[in-house]
């Protein structure tokens, strides 16, 4: 584990660099730009009915203070019994070239593709959804998917053209202002573009999560937000290949999160999974999603039912800041009765 | 004298015709246009390599070799589509697309979309770093023109001709 004597260098050393080395002569540039999207969907469920539902609200402000330092800042207003306002991201970067990177914040976990490239912006997907195994951490995500602390990366690096992340942060249990324990969560994600049009990479996660940590109602498959139980060590590997070729698509992804606890030394290994194929004609772009998640019932932090879900879809750009989309999908969830939904939604970038 | 009907029916083959003739010379036009890659004045930078090209417009490099900020200019229209699909091998609503992804991960500047070469030539003039492609008949001194794998827009083997 990780030192808070090596973390506090590091964070000095960030704060250093950016009030010794930065540029006054630099303009300061600022971009406020956002995504939203409007849902409309028709299911067969028992308890299910058509209904509207407005989706994210995301803004996010990107720019730069001098040469070198860069920030972004993002907040998604959300509805959850009242609007609420979630600062998703707020991060500042200090670059000293392309290879190297060290940025201070809030930012999404340098785990895997999709984590890092689409997010909030269902404008940048071509499905309707998110993977099922990548939801977001109140919607019963397996995932850690924002971490606050401390990143160092670089991007397009020698002939193999390497890209990395290596974040330090408070982990699973901690707030945005406050860390629950003295761990620290680190995780690295490496991939590279060596062969033109293809992205694949590999991803590692590493935690100790302490007894007392909130886990949310969704992840256990409960009603109520529960604490943990005893610390658990969590171990998460993931790995993930996509084409972007032409008017071709293909993106798949795999993550395993493994849990111990470490007084009772139980054991659980979830799965997930996901894999998406597209092809372009033009404008009009059908596609197809399958998705897999697959807990362990031995796992102390995850237990909802094993869920797969098989979509097909299109999806229409009006421009490259709006898209229309249409999904049919079949989901499947132990426990419950086979569910067909089929979604509408427009999605918008500004 | 020529009944009604027949007057009518003229007067749609030639709608007809002019369309035709209309959308063959737009087309030709298009086809026959060349792109240029020009770059702010003061960049040092003279010639791009076709993998470096696809690199930068992909937004997969946010510096140049000198560590100055890369910032993209886009355009709208036929020459846009053109420098997208012979540059890149996409359309320019995914480039523009893959942009707006990698401003919303950070990477880079938001790039400006604009709707003519002669905005886009001021941007480029004005931003240090800046970089961006017009039609060869709008260039003028205020940019520079990059060669692309060591070729001159109007010789041989240009790349987006």
């Amino acid at each position: 584990m990780l030192s808070e004597k090596s973390v506090f260098a590091g964070f000095f050393l960030l704060s250093l660099c950016i009030s010794q080395f930065s540029s006054p002569a630099h303009a300061a540039t600022k971009a406020i730009r956002g995504f939203a999207d409007f849902n409309f969907s028709l299911t067969d469920a028992d308890d299910g009915r058509s209904q509207f539902r407005l989706g994210q609200y995301d803004t996010y402000i990107t720019g730069s203070l001098t040469d070198k330092i860069t920030y972004l800042s993002e907040v998604v207003f959300e509805y959850d019994e009242g609007w609420i306002l979630d600062l998703e991201r707020l991060w500042v970067r200090y670059k000293f070239n392309d290879a190297l990177s060290v940025s201070t914040g809030k930012f999404h976990t340098a785990l895997g593709f999709w984590n890092r490239n689409y997010h909030h912006g269902a404008l940048l997907h071509t499905s309707v959804d998110r993977p099922i195994y990548l939801f977001f951490e109140d919607e019963g995500g397996i995932l850690p998917i924002h971490t606050t602390g401390l990143l160092i990366s670089g991007i397009d690096i020698g002939s193999s053209r390497i890209y990395y992340d290596v974040m330090v942060g408070n982990g699973l249990g901690s707030s945005p202002t406050e860390d629950n324990d003295s761990a620290k969560s680190i995780s690295v994600y490496v991939h590279s573009k060596v062969i033109e049009d293809v992205d694949f990479g590999v991803s590692f996660y590493s935690d100790s999560v302490s007894e007392g940590a909130v886990i949310d109602a969704h992840a256990h498959g409960g009603d109520e937000a529960l604490p943990l139980g005893e610390d658990v060590d969590q171990l998460i590997m993931s790995a993930n290949v996509s084409v972007n070729k032409g008017n071709v698509e293909l993106l798949t992804e795999f993550a395993q999160v493994t849990n111990k606890g470490q007084r009772t030394g139980t054991k659980g290994t979830t799965t997930g999974l996901y894999a998406l194929g597209a092809y372009s004609f033009d404008d009009l772009t059908p596609f197809f999603k399958f998705d897999l998640l697959d807990p362990d019932d031995a796992d102390p932090i995850f237990s909802p039912g094993k869920t797969t879900a098989f979509s097909v879809g299109v999806k229409y750009d009006l421009s490259y800041l709006a898209a229309v989309k249409v999904q049919y999908t079949n989901l499947d969830v132990e426990g419950a009765d086979k569910e067909n939904l089929l979604r509408t939604q427009l999605a918008i970038g500004f | 004298m020529r009944s009604k009907r027949e007057r009518n029916r003229m007067r749609t083959k030639m709608f007809v015709l002019l369309g035709l003739l209309f959308v063959l010379s737009v087309s030709t036009y298009v086809s026959a246009q060349t792109v240029v890659v020009i770059v702010n004045a003061g960049n040092r930078i003279t010639d791009l390599s076709n993998a470096d090209l696809k690199t930068m417009f992909k937004a997969e490099k946010a510096d140049w070799s000198d560590g100055k900020k890369v910032f993209l200019t886009g355009l709208e229209g036929p020459v846009a589509e053109k420098f997208a699909k012979m540059a890149l091998g996409l359309s320019a609503k995914k480039m523009n697309k893959m942009w707006l992804t990698k401003v919303f991960q950070g990477v880079i500047e938001s790039p400006q979309v604009l709707a003519n070469g002669a905005a886009v030539k001021q941007h480029v003039a004005n931003m240090p770093g800046g970089i961006g492609f017009i039609d060869a008949t709008e260039v003028d001194v205020s940019v520079k023109i990059l060669t692309i794998d060591g070729k001159k827009y109007d010789g041989a083997g240009y790349l987006l001709k």
